[in-house]
């Protein structure tokens, strides 16, 4: 007989656990997103600073470290978007379980 | 009415479970593991990396164009048909937006090479850090799509 309450508890159960897991992956992956752009972001105005490069280069980099630091975030998107479809497939898995013989 | 219920033996919260099942299997919120894409994302990480060892063991007046031509076409290449593969697949958007940004910037700072046929030391740690860490990310996504 199918126990559809028990189900759905250990359903939402695995859910949360497989959440708590992956999220801190996904959370350190957006923080070292932040943290390399700011060092890269040092390093430029100290190649500046230092006369290493132009005015005109500097802002150029300054562009295309804007592109790079939002494709970079894109992946911590994704990252985060895993961590929903990890939990929801294994909540699925005990959904699965449940209903074969 | 009670004829209905003789020809549907099931509960109203059985079929919403069956529906649930349906609805759950079906719902896919990012594209699946490809390992062909995987492993060509580790082939073209290591010609870059191999480009940029390349240019940065070269001394600044003799780093030309001419002769770095060839590494920059291997890993052009390589991205490229990466690109490809990740944008015949649905449901890819942060992929593909991550590749396209990493070759955007690898073909500017090739043309930006061949065009004064110099690259600066400096430039060159920089561009390198930040497409080292683009092509990790593109690796990443890859992995990450692992179930």
């Amino acid at each position: 007989m199918l126990d559809l309450e028990n189900t759905f508890d250990e359903m939402a159960s695995v859910f949360g656990e497989n959440i708590g897991e992956d999220v801190n992956n996904a959370a350190n992956l957006a923080k070292s997103v932040f943290l390399n752009n700011k060092e890269t972001l040092e390093e430029l105005h100290k190649l500046l600073q230092d006369g290493d490069i132009t005015q005109e280069e500097f802002a150029e980099e300054l562009k295309d470290q804007q592109a790079a630091f939002e494709a970079e975030m894109q992946v911590s998107i994704l990252a985060g978007k895993m961590v929903i479809q990890r939990a929801m497939d294994s909540a699925m898995n005990v959904l699965k379980q449940s209903v074969l013989p | 009415m009670d004829r209905q219920i003789k020809f549907f033996p099931f509960s109203s919260k059985i079929v919403w479970f069956f529906c649930l099942i349906a609805t759950l299997s079906a719902c896919q919120l990012v594209a699946t593991f490809d390992e062909g894409a995987l492993n060509q994302s580790y082939k073209v990480q290591q010609d870059f990396s191999i480009l940029y060892q390349m240019l940065a063991d070269t001394p600044d007046n003799e780093r030309t164009y001419d002769k770095f031509q060839r590494e920059y076409i291997r890993v052009q290449v390589g991205l490229t048909n990466l690109l490809k593969r990740h944008e015949a697949r649905k449901k890819n958007e942060e992929t593909i937006k991550a590749t396209k940004t990493l070759t955007e910037l690898l073909i500017k700072y090739q043309n930006a090479h061949k065009q004064k046929n110099s690259y600066k030391a400096a430039l060159i740690k920089v561009h390198n850090k930040r497409l080292s860490s683009l092509m990790e990310k593109v690796v990443q996504a890859e992995e990450l799509k692992r179930r």
